[in-house]
């Protein structure tokens, strides 16, 4: 496992993301990715036409809290921004902090799915006993 | 947990007393034939109705509909009752789409002309509606205007937009909910909220052109002004992008009030009504159900005017009148009797609808004497039902009855069987044109991936939670 990776799962009316990834850094860019393709249908390629770059910073009390933050910040963007937000790189985290740089690249096209929240349902992440972290995440939809 | 650790109270009410679970303080109650318990049992949505029942305060019962399904936190068909001054609020309870809903409007249009006009009517429809995932409303609205649909929901749509003031009567709660807030809506919810009133959306949300195939209960049914061949209008959507963002907000900002430590489900976090947040999440709640109504109201008179156009005839001459408007994930007060006496709860529906019986004050002058109406859409395949309230209902569920079939099948399982199919094309082949800007949306709608309507309805009436009025079928649909 180098980068980690994250697989959409079905619960009976909404969809779920199993992430993991070899380090809590590498979680919450999985999770980031997986929201994304999620949202769109395809993972996109933010290195073809990168615009901008947007730094987000979250204040919370506990991984959890800031993954659900930074995933709650991206479906609103997804919603609203006139750029796509399109990658995540973690700049600082610890327990009560997350900072990151989105990369923005031109909207083409629609979203295929409408996600309307991230849950708190049965989210924890964890520590696997073989190495990494992994975490499942349930999305309204 | 098993079906057996429930006992049978009545034709498909089932009771799990609190005294299996130390941790409940009532009963849960579900009503459900025994396949559907034996489903919720197995996908996770009873586990949820016992977790409600462990909630500070709660009233009575945890109760789920025969629609139950597996939410997050709560169980989708919950219901649950608070003291309205003393209780708490919880945010898991209404969900992410605040007063998604669905309203019936009855037309005189004769089938024949709506056949002969499917694809003409369906795209003005998708030309002049937004519909999809991301749409934005073809309306800019001011800030203030804005302000006023949410204190006012549907009656500002009326009275600065378009519409009949009458209409209002049949809205559940006049279309508007008092105390709303805007002070109290995130600059994030308002920014997303401006740009989507009068807009569809997607997912589950549909406009649905349906003709009255069967009367069960003919007083009722000319009380509502349904008749055997008469098309009717479906409009089932919420508050959209403003409803998510308003919840995801408060959710937010109880949790670090309340930090959910004790709670067997993290997205069960609550709050005190009499708090600050309890109250500010109340404010906001009712600000988003009133968008939600004045969206649907929206979207109707956009369809009115479709309508008119096509027809070259005026509302009045197309007989286009409002039948009923009703929430399904909403939080409101209302007065129950319980234990012998009348208390002011604040009842949570969430994936549930209210279904007041006859005599009720809050219905219409002309809806009083058979209770009222309740809309309960199935799958694009399969029809909906208009069902009435029952005094039963009101005594056994917080006047409270389903919202709908109820997911069987997951989306990602509905896209594997679905894989190869035409599903339009094999609607086409039953009589129902399906369109929309997403073939994915109608595969994951698609007939098999929900429960039976017939089987829940039946459920419903037998368990006394309402009474069937009408069954309609789809002519033409239109998916979000």
């Amino acid at each position: 496992m180098k980068t980690g990776s994250y697989r959409f799962t079905a619960p009976t009316a909404d969809i779920g993301l199993a992430v993991r990834a070899p380090d809590r850094r590498g979680l919450f860019v999985q999770a980031f990715r997986g929201t994304l393709h999620l949202a769109l249908g395809y993972s996109p390629a933010p290195q073809i036409g990168k615009t901008g770059a947007l730094p987000v910073r979250f204040s919370g009390d506990g991984y959890e809290n800031l993954l659900v933050l930074l995933l709650s910040d991206l479906i609103y963007r997804l919603d609203t921004d006139s750029l796509l937000p399109a990658d995540l790189r973690v700049t600082g985290l610890d327990s009560g902090q997350f900072s990151g740089m989105i990369t923005q690249i031109p909207r083409v096209g629609c979203l295929a799915r409408a996600i309307k929240a991230v849950t708190y349902h049965g989210l924890k992440i964890r520590k696997q006993p073989a190495g990494g972290y992994a975490a499942r995440i349930i999305f309204d939809v | 947990m098993e079906i057996r650790d429930f006992q049978s109270e009545g034709p498909h009410r089932w009771v799990y007393p609190r005294g299996r679970d130390s941790a409940m303080t009532v009963d849960a109650c579900v009503f459900a034939s025994e396949e559907i318990l034996g489903r919720a049992v197995a996908d996770g949505a009873i586990r949820q109705v016992l977790n409600v029942a462990s909630l500070p305060g709660v009233i009575s019962c945890s109760l789920a509909m025969p629609d139950i399904h597996f939410g997050y936190g709560f169980c989708i068909g919950g219901v649950a009752a608070f003291d309205a001054r003393e209780g708490i609020v919880l945010p898991g309870g209404v969900g992410y789409d605040i007063n998604c809903g669905v309203r019936l409007v009855a037309t005189s249009i004769p089938a024949g002309e709506i056949r002969r006009a499917m694809e003409p009517l369906g795209s003005a429809v998708l030309a002049r509606i937004p519909t999809g995932v991301g749409t934005r409303s073809l309306r800019s609205l001011s800030k203030k205007q804005f302000e006023r649909v949410l204190r006012r929901g549907a009656r500002m749509v009326v009275e600065e937009i378009a519409g009949d003031i009458g209409d209002l009567d049949f809205i559940e709660s006049g279309g508007a909910l008092a105390f709303s807030d805007p002070g109290v809506i995130s600059p994030r919810a308002l920014t997303r909220g401006r740009g989507q009133l009068g807009s569809l959306g997607a997912g589950n949300h549909f406009i649905e052109f349906e003709v009255v195939t069967d009367i069960f209960d003919p007083p009722a049914a000319a009380a509502f002004g349904i008749s055997p061949g008469q098309v009717v209008i479906m409009i089932h959507t919420g508050s959209r992008g403003f409803g998510h963002q308003v919840a995801t907000d408060y959710i937010e900002r109880i949790r670090r009030k309340n930090p959910p430590v004790d709670l067997k489900d993290k997205q069960l976090i609550y709050a005190r009504i009499g708090s600050p947040e309890g109250r500010d999440y109340r404010a906001a709640l009712n600000g988003a159900s009133n968008f939600a109504w004045a969206n649907r109201h929206l979207i109707m008179e956009d369809l009115i005017a479709i309508l008119e156009s096509y027809f070259h005839s005026s509302r009045g001459e197309l007989g286009i009148r409002l039948v009923y408007d009703q929430a399904h994930n909403i939080a409101k007060e209302e007065s129950h009797s319980i234990g012998g006496r009348s208390r002011s709860v604040l009842v949570h529906r969430k994936g549930a609808t209210r279904a007041f019986p006859p005599g009720h004050p809050s219905l219409p002058d002309a809806y009083r004497a058979v209770g009222q109406p309740v809309i309960i859409p199935g799958s694009m395949g399969e029809g909906s039902y208009l069902l009435r309230g029952t005094r039963e209902g009101m005594a056994l569920a917080f006047g409270t009855a389903p919202h709908g079939a109820g997911r069987s099948m997951s989306r990602k399982q509905a896209l594997h069987h679905s894989e190869g199919r035409d599903i339009p094309g094999e609607l086409d082949e039953k009589g129902i044109r399906v369109l929309s800007h997403s073939s994915r949306g109608i595969r994951e709608e698609m007939p098999a991936a929900y429960k039976s309507i017939d089987e829940v309805v039946r459920v419903t009436a037998e368990a006394g939670l309402a009474a069937r009025v009408a069954r309609m079928k789809p002519l033409l649909v239109i998916k979000g």
